[in-house]
């Protein structure tokens, strides 16, 4: 029962993550008619460029941190003898792997789509933007740090309710500014900053030094909710 | 030093995405890197193309930036062919570059009354991008979101002797001037 209930969100993840898989081949096949090695262009240029897979992968990282948390398994490697600052460093670690992981997932369900459209997971590999992958790295990584950082400082399921919101409010207002306003406001707020990161273009000295700021404000609140914390 | 783990990891992370972009830049001006001459590239993108692969020689390029989504685009449509019908024989090549599919434009072209009658270069962001680029004007953004369409230039041996954002009757009798005068320079 414990092992179900602990497969349960990765066989979600991987359902949602192949019907999104779906969805581009569709449109790259069904609506635009491509087919072979530029429909496994196009279909890997939209997965690296999809914004929906961070939320999902934010969803993962705060619930896998919250169940590290509350079963207390940070506790037990701090009363082994670990530093804090090592904890830290471990959570950083935690979540490079679980973005390879997430990454590594997704490609598996193109690929194993790929097969429906006479495409080969060879060719969606060849056909890669490895830039473009990397973007999307990136990105997931920065909103999987603030998911950490939120499940250290709310441990509770919960809390997946308020990220939800926030994400929906933040990405409406954006949308609102830009469109109504004509206002690139948007671009300043936290999740839309990382979303920058993936995308068509090309980061500008702005843009990059945006993320840079929500980069650094997330590893030192991140480390200094690790520092403060009682783990109980 | 509280802060010196998150700030190192901070910093390489800042790093990379640094490094990354700036690999993504030299790739996606790879194409565009070691022109000669400015129209260079378009002349590459004619060659590549099957249909228009005689006309990569010509001396004079107008080139429309444009999608079947903007209606300013589709209001000098008129004007543009009326240019044409004027120039076309003055070793003057008439091209519309759009990043939409053939299948997108086609369909729309379906549903017009005023069909464009000059080249097509479909799926071109890369080669938009590049047009943007020679735009004289600094002060226009560039960046994450797309310049004004519909956009005009002419390049005349290799020189951009024109080039106009937005549409307006105006930019369209500038354009005749332009092409006027070069055809009778020629």
């Amino acid at each position: 029962m414990k092992n179900r209930k602990q497969i349960l969100p990765i066989v979600a993840l991987f359902l949602v993550m192949v019907f999104i898989a779906f969805i581009d081949y569709w449109i790259g096949n069904g609506q635009k008619h491509l087919e072979g090695e530029v429909l496994a262009g196009f279909v890997s240029g939209r997965a690296f460029q999809s914004g929906i897979m961070a939320l999902f992968f934010i969803f993962w990282m705060l619930q896998t941190a919250v169940h590290l948390n509350t079963s207390g398994f940070y506790k037990m490697l701090l009363v082994f003898g670990w530093s804090r600052n090592k904890l830290f460093i471990y959570s950083i670690f935690q979540v490079i792997v679980y973005t390879g992981l997430f990454i590594l997932i997704d490609f598996l369900c193109y690929a194993v789509l790929s097969f429906f459209y006479n495409i080969t997971p060879l060719e969606l590999i060849m056909n890669t933007d490895f830039n473009a992958m990397f973007a999307q790295y990136f990105y997931l990584f920065m909103v999987g740090s603030l998911g950490v950082a939120i499940a250290f400082l709310r441990p509770g399921y919960v809390m997946l309710l308020p990220v939800f919101i926030y994400w929906l409010i933040e990405g409406w207002a954006g949308s609102y500014l830009q469109k109504k306003m004509e206002s690139s406001v948007g671009d300043y707020f936290p999740l839309q900053a990382m979303k920058q990161l993936v995308g068509e273009n090309l980061l500008g000295t702005t843009q990059i030094g945006i993320i840079a700021f929500y980069a650094l404000a997330v590893f030192i609140i991140l480390n200094s909710i690790i520092q403060k914390k009682m783990f109980l | 030093m509280k802060l010196k783990y998150p700030l190192t990891i901070g910093l390489i992370f800042i790093v990379l995405v640094v490094l990354n972009n700036e690999l993504a830049k030299r790739k996606a001006y790879h194409f565009y890197r070691d022109v000669e001459q400015i129209d260079d590239p378009i002349r590459k993108e004619l060659e590549n193309n099957k249909l228009l692969s005689d006309e990569a020689g010509a001396e004079t390029f107008v080139i429309n930036l444009w999608a079947t989504w903007c209606g300013p685009c589709q209001k000098e449509i008129p004007d543009l062919n009326r240019l044409m019908d004027k120039y076309e024989d003055e070793n003057i090549l008439f091209i519309a570059v759009t990043g939409e599919t053939e299948k997108e434009v086609l369909a729309w072209i379906d549903l017009q009354k005023n069909e464009p009658e000059y080249f097509q270069l479909f799926e071109k962001e890369r080669l938009i991008d590049y047009l943007f680029s020679l735009n004289p004007d600094k002060s226009i953004k560039k960046g994450r979101y797309p310049e004004l369409l519909p956009t005009n230039l002419i390049i005349n041996k290799g020189k951009v002797v024109f080039f106009k954002q937005g549409f307006s009757e105006e930019n369209i009798a500038q354009m005749d001037s332009v092409l006027n005068q070069l055809s009778v320079s020629q």
